[in-house]
Parts: C-alpha cells; structure tokens; sequence
C-alpha cells in the first residue's frame, strides 16, 4: 500500500510540474520558431537573478491562484465546475496504466529498503490498460461537452460541438491504430506489448507503418493540437468550449490539455517506438541492474522529450484543418487506412503464427515481414496521396457524378 | 498486493482529490467582483441576442450514430486480437493456430469486410460530406 501510494503522489507532483514546465517549452519553442526571445525575465523572486525564465510556471501558476474564481449568472452551475474537474481527473489517471521505464531494482542501505524490483508503472499488472486508456480518452470528450453546453455561450457551444464530432471521429482511428499493436503483440498490457518490441527488435513503427501513421494522426487529433485544434481555435471561436471560464477552473482545463499531449507523446513511444528499448544500447545492462534500469528510464525519456518536441514543432509551423478537411481525413482516409492496417497485420502475424517463425526463427520472421508491410504503405500512400484528391485542397470537395445514391 | 485494479483506484480517487483541491484553492483564495456586465455571456463585446441553447446541424448527430456503430464493431475485434496469440485462446484449437488459424482470419476479415461496405455506405450516403 504505501508503495502505491508513494508512487502515485510522485507521479501527480511530477505530472504537474512537467505539464507547467512544457507550457515554457512550448513558449520558448514559439519564440524560437518566430524569431524572439520568450519568457526570460522571472527568475527567484527579490533577486536580479533571471535563470532564463525558469520561475514563469511557478508565477503563472500563483498568478492563476489569486485571479478571481467567477461562474457568470447565465451558466448552469453544477455542469460548469463539474466539466473542468472530469477533464483533469480524467487526463491524470490515464498515468495509472503507464509506465515510465521498466523496473527499480533491489536496494538495501543500512536495513532499509525493498528486496524485489519494483515496477515503474502504478499499476503495472493491469492487463486490460489499453482500454481503460480508452475509457478515459471518452470521458474526456464529456468535460468538453459538459464545459461548452454548461456555458450557455455559442461560441462555447459550437466549440463544444465541433470538438466533440472530432474526438469520437478520430477515437475510431486511434482504436484501429491500436488495435494492430495488439494483434502484433497478443495483449492490452503496456509492458507487454514493449517487451515484444524488445525480445524481436523491430519496433511496430517498422512493422506497421500505416498503423503508425494512423495512430499519430488520431493522437494529435485526440490531444486537440495544431492542425487539429479546431476545438479551441483562438481566431474563429474566441476559447472554443472554454471561452467562459476564467482562474482555476481554466488552468484545470489547460493542464488536462497538456496532459493529454504527454500521453499521446507516451502512447506512441510505448506502442510504436519501442518504449524503452534501443538496438546496442539496452542490451548493455540487464534491467535488474542499475545501469541498465537508469539507461531504460534515460532512454525512454529522451524518446517521449523527442515526440513533445514534435508536437510543438508541428504545432508553430502547421495552419489550422478546415472543419470539413478535419471531417473528410477523419471518415474518408484514416479509418479505411487502418481497417487496412488491421488486415495487413493479421495476414502478417497468420502467417508468422502458422509456419514462419518456427521455419526462420522468430527474429528473422518479423524482419523479414517488415518488407510486405512497407510495400503495402507504399501503396496506399500512392492512393490516397497521389491519386486521390487532396485532403488540403480548399476548393469544396465534390464527389465524382453518380456518388450519391439513394439506396 | 495482489490486486491489479487497487493502485487503479487509489491514483484515480488522488487525481479526483488534487481536482477538487485546486478549484477549492480558487475558490477560497481568489477575490469575489461581480458587475452585472461581467456576468453577461461573452460574445466579443456585443449584448447576446437569445440564448445559445438552440437548433444545431444534425450532422453532429449522424456521425455521433456513425461512431457507435464503428465502435461498438471495433471492439468486437479486440477479444480476437488478444486471443490470436494466446496459448489459452486460439492457440488451443486442435492443431494449433497454424490449421484453423486461416479459417478464423477469414471471418476476420469477412467482418473488417463488412465494416468497410458499412463505411462506403454511409460514404455515398453524404454522411461525411459537410458544408
């Protein structure tokens, strides 16, 4: 018990201090890319000491204390406090079924310690984590909602509306990204599915791409990012379903979001990228050892920086989808893109499963399937890319004659 | 401990916890200034003209049903999923998976089948067309 609960208020402190701290990141990161210089005047307080910015979350954050705690007279009250608290609850507890590195082995110093490894995830044997991921990713969606209707605003409800359509349209594409990882791997557990990546070699980012493509696409939908942060779009709908609220109740929201890009950053580590493993580098030190638990943290922590720089990266260098755009890649590209991830890995592991892997070995087997995988990417980027029309074109989309038919 | 869903529960009712907690900073620490103007809905300086509880585009709601009816297909898909490499699932079939393995894929891929003629359907319907 006291082992679940240390972890779990060092996860919450470290969540929220990393989501405080990536909301500097992102600001510098925007000066970079638009040639300024960014938060670098709060330092430690009473001093002339600067420290590049270092003390703005801590001053944004008690900033966001002292303004004032306001709920307008039109809103409906309940729902409006409600919508805010189900989206960080439920953005926080994703982290229960996450792991951040593999395990902390035994330590003994002068009587005191733990004499088993200790696994660096707070529920680290839940073998249906995938869908619990699920589960909070649409609980998710009700504070989006819940906070755009509650408002009694149209331009929260609208943004309630749009955001709403675009979270269940592209959960699809998220389940089928997934649901590949699965199949390839034969379990919802986290952990497992890495280990398969580590026993083989061959991340599924190398296995299945379309899947890979599938799933970041639905990630950065489901995180409300640019280009997909049609939710929130500053420039058409003020704050999108969060254009009432103000003080604690939009840092509540603020964070959930950053949370949600963090998860997204991790998902797609730990399903397609390896977790914590890499060829040469891993395979120095057993995880039972310390060098070898501090390189598998080391290395998982560089991979997930590397995806939220990523994000950011895209976020100031992308414009905005268009709704209909943002509908058109949803229903017309992805989700027929990852029912074809879907029967591409199951011909794949089939025919692993039935004669490959004990003919080769399991290790050339899954190298050797990487090329059919590839070759089959390559053909449905010819078709949706080269011959199909393009999904950025701004000329409304007109299906060919005949399309419509009443059936 | 023994149970898995336990550290579940105990992060998920913390997360909840430091929810509730940081609104009820605000809440306590934060001034309290109404103006009748400031409790008006925010509509870029404007008076609101009616409430904005009104008639919104059904196609929200066509693709709220074409979601469920997705989603609901797609996890039918998981059980297999889990299964297919499973030595207490499909593994299990006289044979292995290698003789009747190919079978079960083949309804597999019927039903992503289905799932697909599902989607063209609504596709030349006009559900995904939006103005």
């Amino acid at each position: 018990m006291w082992e679940i609960l240390i972890k779990s208020f060092v996860l919450a402190g470290g969540l929220m201090t990393a989501a405080a701290y990536l909301v500097l990141l992102e600001r510098k990161m925007a000066a970079w890319v638009q040639d300024r210089c960014g938060p670098n005047r709060v330092g430690i307080p009473l001093t002339n000491i600067r420290l590049f910015g270092l003390g703005q979350p801590i001053a944004d954050g008690l900033k966001f204390i002292l303004k004032e705690e306001f709920t307008p007279a039109h809103v409906d009250r309940r729902l409006f406090v409600a919508a805010p608290i189900i989206m960080l609850t439920s953005a926080l507890s994703v982290f229960a079924v996450i792991p951040f590195g593999d395990v902390i082995p035994p330590l003994k110093l002068w009587g005191w310690g733990w004499d088993r490894p200790i696994p660096l995830a707070i529920a680290p044997h839940m073998d249906t984590a995938l869908l619990f991921v699920f589960a909070l990713n649409s609980i998710a969606v009700y504070g989006v909602i819940l906070g755009g209707w509650a408002s009694n605003n149209k331009y929260s409800l609208l943004g309630g509306l749009r955001s709403s359509a675009q979270l269940i349209a592209y959960e699809l594409a998220l389940s089928l990204g997934i649901l590949g990882v699965v199949l390839a791997s034969g379990s919802l557990n986290i952990r497992r599915i890495v280990e398969m990546q580590a026993e083989t070699g061959v991340w599924f980012v190398l296995a299945q791409p379309i899947g890979f493509v599938v799933f970041v696409t639905a990630a950065f939908a489901e995180a409300a990012r640019l280009p997909f942060d049609l939710p929130e779009c500053e420039q058409e709908l003020v704050g999108g379903y969060h254009t009432e609220y103000s003080g604690m109740k939009l840092l509540l929201f603020l964070i959930a979001e950053f949370l949600h890009m963090v998860t997204a950053a991790m998902l797609i580590v730990l399903l397609f990228l390896g977790g914590w493993h890499f060829w040469g580098i891993t395979s120095w030190a057993d995880s039972n050892s310390w060098l070898g638990a501090i390189l598998r943290v080391v290395v998982f922590a560089v991979k997930t920086v590397g995806v939220i720089l990523f994000f950011m990266l895209v976020r100031w260098s992308w414009p905005r989808f268009r709704f209909d755009q943002l509908m058109a890649l949803a229903w017309k590209v992805m989700l027929p893109l990852g029912l074809l991830s879907v029967a591409v890995v199951a011909v794949v592991e089939q025919s692993k499963l039935s004669g490959l892997e004990s003919w080769l070995g399991r290790v050339p087997a899954a190298w050797l399937m990487v090329i059919p995988a590839w070759v089959v990417a390559a053909l449905a980027w010819w078709v949706v890319a080269v011959a199909g029309p393009s999904i950025s074109d701004n000329t409304p989309r007109r299906e060919p004659a005949g399309w419509d038919v009443q059936f | 401990m023994n149970n898995a869903l336990l550290p579940v529960l105990v992060f998920s009712l913390l997360a909840l916890a430091l929810a509730i907690g940081m609104w009820l900073a605000g809440v306590l620490i934060g001034p309290r200034l109404k103006t009748p103007v400031k409790q008006m809905p925010y509509e870029s300086g404007m008076d609101p003209i009616h409430d904005a509880r009104r008639r919104f585009d059904v196609r929200f709601h066509l693709v709220a049903v074409a979601f469920l009816v997705f989603d609901v297909e797609l996890v039918f898909l998981y059980p297999w999923a889990v299964a297919l490499r499973d030595a207490s699932g499909l593994a299990q079939l006289p044979g292995g998976t290698g003789t009747y393995g190919w079978l079960v894929l083949a309804d597999v891929l019927l039903f992503i089948g289905l799932l697909a003629a599902g989607l063209a359907y609504v596709w030349r319907k006009g559900l995904f067309r939006w103005r």
